[in-house]
Parts: C-alpha cells; structure tokens; sequence
C-alpha cells in the first residue's frame, strides 16, 4: 500500500505506522481494494460525537450516520465492548468512550 | 451488486445471497497527532456474497457430492457471475456432535470435494476415493452413483441397478460400457485410470459449464494444481471461529481482498488436529479449557429458525430447545451466563446473524477474536 504517495510494508501484526507532513490535510491511502481518503483535523473528540467516528475507523461500525438508538450502532457498541472487555451495555457510556480512546490511541 | 438471489427454504438444498452494498470507506476523519498518540484504522473484510449448500448436498457422513447437488450450480453460476474477481473462500462442516477428529476430517474432505469440483481436479477426488477415513468411504456405491446419474450416447444410463456396494455382473457391464465411450479399453475393472475419467465426467455433469481456477479464491494467487491453499478451502465448524451448520458454505469478498495467511484463523484442510486451533461450540461438560480459546460463535440465518433438523442438532449438543430464533439467542445466554453478542462487521447482511459468546480466560490474555483477521 500507499500512505501519500509513499510506499510502506505492514509488519507482523498486520500494523502500518507512517507520519505525514506537518500541516497535511488530505492524505491518501492506496490499497489494492481502493483508495481511502484521510481528512486531517477533523476527528471530533470522544466526547462528542467522535466515538462513532472511531467505531467507524476501526471497522465495527458499517455506517457513522446510524441513528444512536439504531440495531447497528448497538450492535457495534457491544462489539466493541465485548472485544475489550468492557462491560456489554450497548450504551455509549463513559467507560466506552474512554477504551475507544485508549484502543484507538487519541 | 444487486443480482436477485432465491432464498429457497423449500427444497432447502443450498441459498445464494447478494450482501446489501456498504457503504464505501472512502474517507475516514482523522485527528492532528504528534509522536505519542496515533489513529488506527482497520480496514474490515468486507463479504460481498454468499452461498450455502445444505446438507442434502452431500450423502449422510460422506464428502461423495450427491447428484441433487447439480440442480444448485444455476444459482452459484448466478452468484459468481454477479461478483467477478472477488475472491472466494470455502467452508467444509459436517454434523457437530460426533468427535474431533471426524468432525475435522470429514469437513475437511467434504471442502475438498467441492474446491475440486469447482476446480476440476479429479486427482483430489481419486485421492479421497483411496484413502478412506472416518467412515467416509466411496468405494463401489460411489462408482455406482456416478454411472446412474451418467448417460450414454442414446441417454440411457450406463447403471440402472441398486446402489448397494456390490461389484457385481450389473456394476461390471456398466463400467464395460463407460471405458469405450470415454477412450478407455472395455475391460469392465474400475481401475485407477476408469475412476479418473469417470470422477471427471461426473464432475462436468454435476457442475456443466461451471467452472472456478484456484486463482479465484482467497489464497490462490500462487496455487498449483492439487495445492490446498490456506484460506481457499477450510473443514470443520469447532476449528473455524464461525459454526455454520450447512455442509458447505462460500464467501465472495470485495474485489482486492487480500489477508496475510498468517493472521487467518481457520487451519488450512488436512491440517493435522493436534495443531489446529479449536474455537469452540461444546456442550458445557465436555469442555476442555486447554482448547477452550474463548469463543463460541455462532453463525445463524433466518431460516435456521425454521430448520428442524438445525435445531435437532442443537438439540443434541445439550442447547436449550427453542421454537424461534430470538429464543436460541436467550438459550445460548444462559451458557456460562456470558452475553451473546451479535457481530455485524463481519458480515453485513441483517439477514445472517453472526454471534459470538465471550468465555475467554482474560488473566492469559486471550480475546475472543483476532482483531488481526479484519485488518489487511
């Protein structure tokens, strides 16, 4: 894959870590499946509405748009809960959002 | 995307799903971090299809593929058609409730049978035929099998006897007449030779025109004739992180899929058991916490509900008897009293229900599923 423009390898865990310019707003990541467009700066905090956000980057959450009381936004929820042995609430609440950020990693 | 697949829960012999489309992760908000914070972004494997052969499709505890199967390629032919180039991956089950080592070896020889079928590799085939295991033996009833469902040039059959296993006078004639028609001598002994060519001509009256390369599944990019590639074609349910009842099962992801062999948790077939990894699905006493991962998944589709002898099985294994599909879920809560937990991200279909069940033996550090698996 690329990461703007620059070709970089996944390591054994399947991870890529790669730094982007300071002051970068739209980077680009090519895969074989297609390109994902990254908007710098624009990650709300988990406080707000940027846990579904991070649902959404993670892959448990298909559609960021769902409704909060939507099966799909429960059903990521307790997804995610359970990966990480947060209790299974499907409920937003502050110990959620709090792994969300630490698994996440801001 | 959109080809309009029948859900046929009357005959109930196989189901082909187009996946609703997702919506497309072409752009993904990120937050400004410095050096000790990071985004992560994990890119789910995203099914496109699928398509489900039940059990009919096979003969009880036999990987021999059953004439009804041929009725079943239009709809595949119309699932394959519908996704070109998205990688395929085979899953081999069987009845859960006999012992590892026949649940693993004879998922694994009945995957083998269809990713032969599909690829035309009859020498898979001769090799199931000569080294029986776990009672799966195909031996004369399958050579008879083949030649009732076969025709000669006048459309008669070449076996109209009983399927019963004997070599006799009617099973000599019928290969007698088979040899010539297909080049060979007529000397009425199914040889080696006589068993490949008729494994081959019952494989294109089963399947027509159908037809897949290895290069069409998941891990046959480098795949040579007779390889079984891991990820291609995998057996039996309690060494796959998803139980699915039907006998066979094949999903069709995105186009450009692609997973580090590494990181996928099923063991590839004819993999020995003492290295496989067991995922789960026993009854509460007869788990062995040594092979107890931490997960018990449970792969269910609408018409499970309704399938008796799904349930029956269930049954079996000691589950709750349930009437209704949201009543199985409550049964399967009750388990160890841990919370079933539905999982839409591998599969998006609302129409099939992927649950898992956390056990898990946390101070060891295990989790319930490879985050790895989503990730490419």
């Amino acid at each position: 894959m690329t990461v703007a423009g620059t070709a970089v390898t996944s390591d054994d865990d399947g991870m890529v870590e790669t730094e982007v310019t300071t002051g970068a707003s739209d980077v680009t990541i090519t895969l074989p499946s297609g390109d994902i467009g990254l908007n710098v700066g624009s990650l709300d905090p988990a406080t707000d509405d940027g846990w579904k956000t991070r649902l959404f980057n993670m892959g448990f959450l298909w559609d960021p748009s769902v409704d909060d009381s939507d099966d799909e936004m429960i059903i990521a929820l307790q997804d995610f809960q359970a990966q990480y042995q947060v209790p299974v609430s499907g409920q937003p609440d502050d110990a959620t959002k709090a792994k969300l950020v630490e698994v996440y990693g801001c | 995307m959109g080809a309009e697949m029948s859900d046929d829960t009357d005959t109930g012999t196989s189901v082909a799903e187009q996946h609703p489309l997702m919506p497309d992760r072409t752009t993904l908000s990120f937050a400004n971090t410095d050096g000790s914070q990071l985004n992560t972004v994990r890119i789910p494997v995203i099914p496109v299809a699928g398509w489900r052969l039940n059990t009919p499709g096979f003969a009880f505890d036999s990987s021999l593929v059953a004439p009804a199967f041929r009725d079943e390629i239009a709809r595949l032919q119309k699932i394959v058609d519908a996704n070109p180039g998205c990688p395929a991956a085979l899953f081999g089950h069987c009845d859960p409730v006999g012992s590892d080592e026949l649940n693993k070896t004879l998922g694994d020889r009945r995957v083998i049978a269809i990713y032969a079928l599909f690829t035309r590799q009859p020498d898979l085939w001769a090799d199931i035929y000569d080294n029986p295991a776990v009672g799966d033996t195909w031996g004369t009833r399958s050579l008879q099998s083949m030649l009732t469902s076969l025709v000669d040039g006048d459309g008669n059959a070449y076996y109209a006897g009983a399927i019963d296993g004997i070599y006799g006078s009617g099973a000599t004639a019928a290969v007698k007449h088979f040899q010539p028609d297909s080049g060979l001598p007529a000397t009425g002994q199914a040889d080696a030779t006589t068993r490949k060519v008729l494994f081959a001509a019952y494989m294109d009256w089963l399947c027509s025109s159908f037809r897949m390369e290895p290069g069409d599944f998941l891990g046959g990019t480098a795949a040579q004739s007779g390889d079984l590639p891991k990820m291609s074609l995998q057996g039996c349910s309690e060494f796959n992180p998803v139980v699915l009842l039907p006998a066979s099962e094949m999903f069709f992801f995105k186009k450009g899929t692609s997973v580090d062999p590494d990181v996928w948790p099923c063991p590839k077939a004819k993999e020995p058991l003492a290295g496989s990894l067991r995922w789960g699905f026993q009854p509460e006493s007869g788990c062995e916490p040594d092979l107890l991962f931490g997960l018990e998944m449970f792969l269910t589709h609408d018409g499970l509900a309704r399938d008796d002898e799904a349930r029956q099985k269930l049954n079996n294994l000691g589950y709750p008897k349930e009437n209704d599909l949201a009543d199985s879920v409550s049964g399967f809560q009750l388990i160890r009293r841990t919370p079933m937990v539905e999982i839409r991200r591998l599969n998006p279909n609302p129409r099939v229900k992927v649950y898992a069940k956390l056990e898990g033996f946390p101070d060891r550090g295990e989790k319930y599923l490879s985050t790895d698996f989503f990730g490419l």
